[in-house]
């Protein structure tokens, strides 16, 4: 799973009926891992209700799918949790690569 | 799997029915070069159901192998990233380089 | 499938019950990028051909530090290597004795 930011939501007039009713939502990872593709941005569904500028947790791959109810659905990311707080363990991560960008700082983090 | 460093906890009440009452930890993605224990800039949300915590080294597995560590077998489990070992000690041929 | 080396071991004794006191190998993967013809691979190789990132395996054949070994990694692999309820996606599935980049017209 990644944490990402929430800065948008996708429309389509038309599309897989299997995506019907289901919120597209644009996330920024705020820490990437193991790209497939470069890109930097996802789109994810959204079964929860997230808002752009909310900090969420992204799971990918069959756990997406099933985020829709079963696996039979076009999706390889869906929104699992919408965070209230990230909490970074301050003697944990002196050295600077596992800090976070200074722009892609989770909102609610608290160094503790 | 992938060798990495707890770096804290990322807690949500608002989530996925499925990841109800699992701990969220952050974890730090390690690799082990010559010159010792580097990060490698990847930091990813993992599923703790060893109770893992502040700054321990621990061993995280991906997709399938994630989902066994909560339920064998299972695909109905909404995780794809798990700590499934928390390392007490590391060690090149006979010598080890770190043990706690 | 990769090919890698192996650069150490890890333990734990707090460890999932699917892991249940397997060895657990670090390995960094060769790269091949600086290979010609003719290059070979031995156990032991030099460093310059490993990728500077490493990854973890389950291995059931019992690698030693420095040996070359074959990681296939996916949920079929394991099924049949480890076992299905194992957690981890990657197993060590050979020790290598050699790998031999083939000489071709050009750059043998």
């Amino acid at each position: 799973m990644i944490l990402g930011r929430v800065i948008g939501q996708c429309w389509a007039a038309r599309q897989s009926p299997r995506l019907d009713g289901n919120k597209l939502l644009l996330v920024r990872p705020l820490a990437w891992y193991d790209p497939d593709h470069q890109a930097d941005h996802l789109v994810c569904v959204d079964p929860l209700g997230a808002e752009v500028g909310q900090d969420v947790v992204v799971c990918m791959g069959l756990p997406a799918r099933l985020a829709l109810g079963d696996a039979r659905h076009p999706v390889e990311a869906a929104i699992a949790a919408i965070v209230d707080g990230v909490e970074v363990y301050q003697d944990a991560c002196r050295e600077p690569a596992f800090c976070f960008a200074h722009d892609r700082q989770p909102e609610s983090m608290q160094e503790r | 799997m992938i060798r990495g460093r707890v770096l804290g906890e990322v807690w949500a009440t608002r989530k996925a029915p499925r990841l109800a009452g699992k701990k969220m930890l952050l974890v730090a993605e390690t690799c082990m070069l010559p010159q010792g224990e580097q990060p490698t800039g990847r930091v990813i949300v993992a599923m703790d159901l060893l109770d893992a915590g502040r700054g321990d080294e621990v061993v995280v597995a991906f997709g399938s192998g994630a989902r066994n560590a909560e339920v064998p077998g299972s695909r109905d489990v909404l995780v794809d990233a798990s700590v499934v070992q928390i390392i007490d000690g590391t060690s090149t041929g006979s010598t080890p380089l770190i043990s706690s | 499938m990769k090919l890698c080396r192996v650069v150490g071991t890890v333990w734990g004794a707090r460890q999932s019950d699917g892991l249940n006191g397997r060895r657990v190998v670090e390995v960094r993967p060769l790269g091949l990028g600086g290979a010609t013809g003719g290059t070979r691979f031995l156990a032991d190789c030099d460093d310059a051909h490993l990728a500077a990132v490493s990854m973890l395996a389950v291995d059931p054949l019992g690698a030693d530090t420095g040996q070359l070994v074959l990681v296939g990694v996916g949920s079929r692999v394991r099924d049949l290597v480890v076992g299905p309820e194992v957690t981890t996606k990657a197993c060590v599935i050979a020790i290598v004795d050699e790998a031999l980049v083939e000489p071709t017209n050009g750059n043998g």
